[in-house]
């Protein structure tokens, strides 16, 4: 076991040392950079997030927009796969129909959708469109399998206690559900948050209008700033809705402790 | 008259289909056989170097079960990092060193794209291997690169299979990505396109970049399904009982073991 | 013992969707509370908070921002009601969005405009090298699509096609016919609207003869950047530039008067010209110089500093805010 483990460990931090290299090298790069561009023009201006005004409030701003149209989208892409997930669990034949239609949907690049939607939409109505049909995947997948996975075995048990329909839906099959149907959602969010960054071509990016704004002006302060903070987004949005399938599913917890 | 009228042009296409067939549209763009040829060297690069790194790395591991936390968490890291970012910040880092916009930052995004769902899909394929077979194989005296060449890697194929194809079809789609940091790929239609306001050359550049992802797509799938032998294949109803599914269970990349975003 | 699960399962999906539903209903009344007062989704909506105020935009590049800026600071300080708005992209889209009524107000510069609203197939441009009348030849073109302009101000921007100092001095070039003698293939590097414009990337093919390769590059200091990696060797800059003033490119001379006079002139719907807006608009035109755009973008696209800041600073030095 410790040996298993020291060769993880070296794995880990071999990996690191490679990683702190490339960035020393990168960092390198940019410091043969002639002088009157390093001292206008460095990888970052700490002043920008702390001594600027008005950065806060833009980036609050921005990281609104952000959210607005993630939540939509993921809302509305919720309520459309449990739609398509019932009629999936329905009727059997629909679920090769379903899943092969999603994952077409899936497969359109996000720029493309943007793109051809917007010319038919409003910016925005095009852009919650073309992100919701990337959530459609996601969680209709998630849906079926958490549906799918409920044992026999607790349906039967179910029944034995003389449960109505109602109750063994609502006491048993919809909880057991309830993990792998959050993960889809959980997975979906996350993958919005990048997405939008995406819309900034229909002049919708949210957070990522820093990137490209900083690609633009060649300032990397305001690209560096969009990136880390669209990453924080998502790892917030991440680690909230995971606290939010530990909520909604008190059980697993138990069952893992034990 | 409205702007729009003033500037239609005699010569303007009328379709999306007279876009696609007039070549002198694309003088600028450059002409759709090279573009598509850009953008599949730029995939085809990328997710080589990503297999090339993820999977004999994820197998060594899952073989030996070990980082199995990390495994996990590099697909969680590779989603809440948006491609475009990174393609964004290579961008920069490129040109203010004065590599150009091209091809290194979007080749790198790319490969960091498809490293998550390679490596993950790879470990759990390995680590999942039947164990009475990995079992036979330790009896027999295999020594244990054996097992893993032999056994475990054989019966992993489908999954890796499958993976990658996942992999390298968002690989195809995401390289338009380059075209908004100035690189080129087919993406270029389409910023193209809307910078000046032409809508056929939009959807041309979508048509082209889906159907390109999809040709892909379906050509791996071709590959896999009648190329590699059948005991390898992730076809559905295999009845050889390669992993412990359920012969009527087509194999399906969880997609929570997607990293990226298309 | 369990002969048909279906339905039972159909009707969890059921009670999910439901669920989801009212979640949507919440999340929606949510945003669309927030909706009015949206950053983002402001240039989408015709109606908003400001129906009634004069909303500008730009292109999106530095010194649009600061023109827009700059006259959108200066009509609020006269009591007109403005509403600036981030930047749009390119030309066709400013266009787009006067035309549907999106926008009012624009800073646009004549020779381009002139090109840009009338198309390609006018055998003989408007515009020239000629201020004035290029000024005049935009009257009625502005005219058919139902806009306006105030006068132009004496400010230019001209197109400029730059090299790298450096890449110059090798090759021998100075004037454009110059590129004609550089051996090997030579890509120019413009906004991508530079490739359909006969004031660009056509009148270099047509006018010079040059057959140049086009690669679409931001407008802005990724321009410089693209001359820097070679990826370019000329490119369609502004010739108030900050990176001219350093010495680090250079302008080649346009000995065959391709290029138009580029004086900014506002632009804006004839539905909300007033006398006051028109006298506010000229008196600021005419105390901006060419120097003030490159002072502007020396200080954006070299100093990092935001379009806002300069152009208040620039209003405030000129004592024409009250």
């Amino acid at each position: 076991m410790s040996t298993r483990r020291k060769v993880t460990l070296v794995t880990l931090a071999v990996a690191l040392v490679a990683l702190v290299a490339f960035g020393i090298w990168a960092v390198g790069r940019i410091s043969e950079l002639d002088e009157a561009t390093q001292a206008t023009n460095p990888l970052f201006r700490w002043e920008y997030l702390f001594k600027r005004d008005r950065t806060p409030g833009e980036l609050w701003e921005a990281t609104r927009q952000h959210l607005e149209l993630t939540i939509v989208s993921v809302a509305i892409g919720t309520v459309l796969s449990a739609v398509l997930a019932a009629l999936i669990l329905r009727f059997h034949w629909l679920r090769g129909i379903v899943f092969t239609f999603a994952g077409f949907l899936y497969t359109i690049p996000s720029l493309a959708l943007f793109a051809v939607l917007v010319t038919y939409n409003t910016n925005w109505t095009a852009a919650v469109i073309a992100l919701t049909s990337y959530t459609l995947l996601i969680i209709t997948r998630n849906i079926v399998a958490g549906i799918d996975g409920v044992p026999q075995a607790a349906l039967d048990a179910a029944d034995g206690l003389g449960m109505s329909r109602i109750q063994r839906l609502r006491k048993v099959e919809v909880p057991l559900a309830m993990p792998v149907i959050l993960t889809g959602v959980r997975v979906a969010t996350v993958t919005i948050v990048g997405l939008v960054g995406i819309s900034v071509v229909i002049q919708l990016g949210g957070l990522a209008t820093y990137i490209f704004d900083g690609f633009k002006r060649t300032y990397s302060t305001v690209l560096v700033l969009g990136t880390v903070a669209m990453v924080l987004l998502a790892v917030s949005l991440d680690l909230l809705l995971r606290g939010v399938e530990r909520l909604a599913t008190p059980w697993a917890r138990r069952s893992a402790a034990r | 008259m409205s702007a729009a009228a003033l500037l239609a042009q005699a010569s303007d296409p009328t379709n999306l289909w007279q876009w696609l067939s007039t070549s002198e549209e694309r003088t600028v763009t450059g002409d759709i056989p090279s573009q598509v040829w850009v953008t599949l060297w730029h995939s085809v690069l990328a997710f080589v170097v990503a297999a090339a790194i993820a999977i004999p790395l994820a197998a060594f591991l899952a073989h030996a079960r070990r980082a199995e936390v990390a495994s996990t968490w590099i697909v969680n890291l590779g989603r809440v990092i948006p491609t475009v970012t990174i393609v964004g910040l290579l961008a920069l880092i490129s040109l203010r060193n004065g590599f150009g916009f091209e091809p290194w930052p979007i080749v790198i995004a790319l490969i960091l794209l498809a490293l998550p769902p390679l490596y993950a899909n790879t470990y759990t394929a390995v680590r999942d291997a039947l164990p009475e077979a990995v079992g036979a194989a330790r009896a027999m005296g295999l020594t244990e690169m054996q097992i893993l060449r032999r056994v475990e890697l054989p019966l992993a194929t489908p999954l890796i299979l499958a993976a990658s194809r996942v992999a390298l079809t968002q690989v195809v789609a995401t390289e338009a990505l380059a075209a908004l940091f100035g690189g080129s790929g087919l993406g270029r239609y389409i910023t193209f396109g809307l910078a000046n306001r032409d809508t056929f050359e939009v959807q041309a550049g979508a048509v082209l970049v889906a159907g390109l992802a999809m040709t892909v797509d379906l050509l791996f799938w071709f590959v896999t399904r009648f190329i590699v032998p059948k005991p390898l294949r992730p076809a559905p109803a295999s009845r050889h009982a390669v992993q412990r599914i359920k012969p009527t269970q087509s194999i399906t990349i969880p997609i929570n073991s997607l990293g990226g975003t298309p | 013992m369990n002969p048909n699960p279906r339905p039972r399962r159909w009707r969890a999906l059921s009670l999910l969707a439901v669920i989801g539903v009212l979640a949507l209903a919440s999340c929606s009344d949510n945003s669309s509370d927030s909706g009015g007062s949206d950053g983002g989704t402001k240039t989408t909506t015709d109606s908003g908070k400001s129906a009634d105020a004069i909303r500008i935009s730009s292109q999106d590049f530095s010194e649009q921002k600061v023109l827009a800026q700059v006259y959108g600071q200066y009509l609020e300080d006269q009591g007109i009601k403005v509403d600036i708005q981030d930047p749009i992209g390119t030309r066709d889209q400013i266009y787009d969005a006067l035309e549907s009524k999106k926008l009012d107000l624009q800073l646009d510069y004549s020779g381009s405009a002139v090109v840009f609203l009338e198309g390609e197939d006018v055998p003989e441009s408007g515009a020239s090298a000629d201020a004035q009348a290029t000024f005049d030849a935009l009257q009625p073109l502005l005219k058919d699509v139902d806009l306006e302009s105030s006068e132009q101000s004496e400010a230019a921007d001209a197109n400029a096609l730059v090299a790298l100092t450096s890449w110059a001095e090798d090759n021998g070039v100075t004037t454009i016919s110059d590129l004609a003698g550089v051996d090997g293939s030579l890509t120019l590097g413009g906004a991508a609207e530079c490739a359909e414009r006969a004031e660009c990337l056509l009148g270099y093919r047509d006018t010079y003869g040059l057959d140049l390769e086009f690669k679409a590059v931001d407008y802005g200091p990724p321009l410089v950047a693209a001359l820097e990696a070679d990826e370019i060797q000329v490119a369609q800059y502004g010739s108030t530039a900050p990176e001219i003033a350093t010495g680090k490119i250079v302008e080649l001379e346009d000995d065959k008067g391709l290029q138009d006079a580029q004086n900014v002139v506002p632009v804006f719907r004839a539905a909300v010209s007033t006398p006051e807006l028109v006298d506010a608009l000229n008196t600021l035109s005419a105390a901006i110089t060419t120097e003030d755009l490159a002072a502007w973008n020396q200080a954006t696209d070299v100093e990092k500093e935001d379009p806002v800041d300069v152009a208040t600073k620039w209003l405030q030095d000129n004592d024409l805010l009250k």
